[in-house]
């Protein structure tokens, strides 16, 4: 029997505590600093980015633009020709009242593709493209559709992974409300600015 | 003090003891640049012959273009398979697949895409070529399963069965709606059955499909399926007739994830010497999300509780592997997607998948590693990857935020920067 004495015992504790945090440190392989993948969150600014359109300009999607639906998608996903329509139907109910919608194909290769498909779905709104993936890793999102409707000021209100459900209800519910802060906005700077 | 000093060492050895019990039980080589020799690469596969040979293939493309060719390696220069029917894509999801028969024949199935005028959009065509000295020369290729050279067929599996029996399974489309299909033929490609659905439900339209085979002839086709409300499962059938006739489609597990899209990751599956099934997969279920390992020792009646390999609240899809070794020995490798730059990394089972060891890194730190596959013969392991610079995923994502000027055209990237790397393993 080892008589162990309290002085003996408060080192032992030490040394205990020190090799289990080397051993917790040591023994976990990938003792990086990693960064977590952690889809953008409502609520959180958006980065801020600039895509190439279709028709050879540019959409920049960050605080300081119009109410935008940032629509993610490929010519090859069966969900997002399906959904096609949809986008078309808010940009036709909600364009002339100041939404934008810029729908940002991730399609590799030419435009060629993707052109063919939005003449053919006849899209009235802007098409972008991303044929690097940019927005994926920016936005971190999972595949293909997404959408992602942006305040004006530059705040992610809605996180939509995959298609937006049949009818669109509640993302025509977000886009109002989005529409209403933002000419509620515009109306009190211009008030300030007539009583200035 | 000197009782002290003891109990500390012995606790000091006991702990890194521990590490390398759990960490170096493989031993791993330098990751090599497969691809070196066309320039850039993706999409690599492996295929293991009857003796042991490890062929690995990959996708290329003059410049990082989009004309793919597949290119087969058994460890010298490679040799190039190029089909007149179109370029071979080079589709992570979706790679050419490798099987050796029983002969050593080695048989690759990919995918061919094509403009088809008349047509607005690329169709795709599954072709097989097979060849008889390890992909230094090859057969004309053929088209599978279909009197018409292009159709909506992808997401391809390639299996050859103990008695000699090539499956092949793939998605296909019609109006929309995906469902899996699978042909089989009994003469090295010669002929095939006409093609059997597996299931009339409909299947996730660009998620990859997998076959196992037991040593009974029993036969297991795995895919994600569309459940009700777009709830998106892995699911095992069973064919006792060699895919004549299907039981109906088993969930793996209820993960219980919803998405109307398409999130490229299908499961992988092996069947073991016992019949046991042996399947990983990975779901985007917010506060479980990643990768999961299950198995089913009543020939895919019911799965056990599954494993979490590698989760966290979030995952962005990865693309787990699974091989078996014949002492009890279960290998999963996966591109993390917990984590913003994906890595390969692994986990060893030594007691038929009862429980793993910790994650291994396989890939390099601070590149981008993308859809692993892994080739297990005995003790030997190889892993293949898709890798990306930092500094090229670094340019990319810095590249479209600081576009300041409003009329700024940001140019088409190359397709194909990626590269192929190849690390050897043992397993202790």
């Amino acid at each position: 029997m080892i008589r162990i004495s309290p002085a003996c015992r408060a080192r032992i504790a030490s040394a205990l505590t020190c090799v289990t945090l080397l051993a917790a440190i040591g023994c976990k392989p990938n003792a990086d600093q990693d960064e977590a993948f952690r889809p953008i969150a409502v609520g959180q600014l958006v980065p801020e980015l600039t895509v190439r359109t279709l028709e050879g300009d540019s959409a920049r999607i960050a605080a300081g633009e119009p109410v935008t639906l940032l629509h993610v998608w490929a010519t090859w996903c069966g969900p997002c020709q399906k959904e096609f329509p949809e986008i078309e139907a808010i940009q036709r109910e909600f364009g002339p009242r100041g939404l934008r919608i810029v729908a940002v194909s991730v399609d590799e290769g030419d435009d060629d593709p993707v052109r063919a498909f939005a003449e053919d779905k006849g899209a009235t709104f802007e098409i972008g493209r991303d044929p690097d993936g940019s927005i994926r890793r920016l936005y971190q999102g999972i595949g293909v559709p997404e959408s992602y409707l942006i305040s004006a000021d530059g705040r992610l209100l809605v996180r939509q992974f995959g298609a937006i459900p049949e009818g669109a209800a509640a993302m025509r519910a977000e886009i109002e409300k989005a529409l209403e802060a933002s000419s509620q906005t515009s109306r009190s700077g211009e008030l300030k600015r007539a009583s200035m | 003090m000197r009782t002290t000093s003891i109990i500390s060492i012995l606790l000091v050895v006991a702990a890194t003891s521990a590490c390398r019990d759990a960490g170096a039980r493989t031993t791993f080589s330098e990751a090599q640049t497969v691809s070196a020799a066309t320039t850039v690469g993706a999409a690599p596969m492996f295929a293991l012959s009857p003796t042991g040979k490890r062929a690995v293939a990959w996708v290329s493309a003059p410049g990082g273009g989009t004309d793919g060719r597949l290119y087969v390696s058994t460890g010298g220069a490679p040799s190039e398979l190029r089909d007149s029917l179109g370029p071979i894509e080079p589709h992570g999801e979706a790679p050419p697949k490798m099987a050796y028969g029983p002969d050593g024949t080695l048989y690759a199935l990919y995918a061919v895409g094509k403009v088809v005028p008349g047509r607005r959009f690329p169709m795709s065509s599954l072709r097989l070529a097979k060849s008889a000295d390890d992909g230094r020369t090859w057969t004309m290729p053929v088209t599978i399963a279909s009197d018409s050279a292009f159709g909506t067929r992808n997401f391809h599996a390639l299996h050859v069965g103990g008695d000699g029996s090539l499956y092949v399974a793939w998605l296909e489309s019609n109006q929309g709606k995906s469902k899996t299909f699978l042909t089989r033929s009994t003469d090295a490609g010669a002929t095939w059955t006409p093609p059997v659905l597996a299931d009339t439900n409909q299947s996730c339209p660009c998620c990859r499909t997998a076959i196992a085979t037991a040593r009974d002839g029993t036969l297991y086709l795995a895919w994600r399926t569309v459940f009700p409300g777009n709830v998106r499962e892995v699911v095992v059938a069973r064919s006792d007739d060699h895919g004549a006739t299907w039981a109906p489609p088993v969930r793996v597990h209820a993960d219980n994830w919803v998405f109307d899209g398409c999130p490229h990751a299908g499961p992988s599956m092996q069947v073991d010497s016992a019949g046991t099934v042996h399947i990983a997969w990975w779901t985007g279920k917010e506060g479980s999300a990643g990768v999961f390992y299950t198995r089913s020792s009543d020939r895919g009646a019911r799965f056990a509780e599954p494993i979490a390999l590698g989760t966290a609240e979030f995952s962005a899809p990865a693309h787990v592997q699974l091989a078996l070794g014949s002492d009890r020995t279960v290998v999963a490798v996966w591109d993390d997607g917990t984590v913003k730059t994906p890595k390969v990394v692994m986990r060893v089972s030594h007691d038929n998948g009862a429980a793993f060891g910790p994650a291994t890194l396989v890939s390099a730190e601070g590149r981008a590693a993308t859809f692993p596959v892994l080739a297990l013969a005995g003790k030997e392991l190889t892993i293949a990857w898709s890798e990306q610079s930092q500094s090229e995923h670094n340019h990319e994502m810095a590249m479209a935020p600081n576009m300041k000027d409003p009329k700024a055209v940001k140019g088409l990237s190359r397709v194909g920067e990626s590269t192929v790397r190849v690390r050897n393993g043992r397993l202790q």
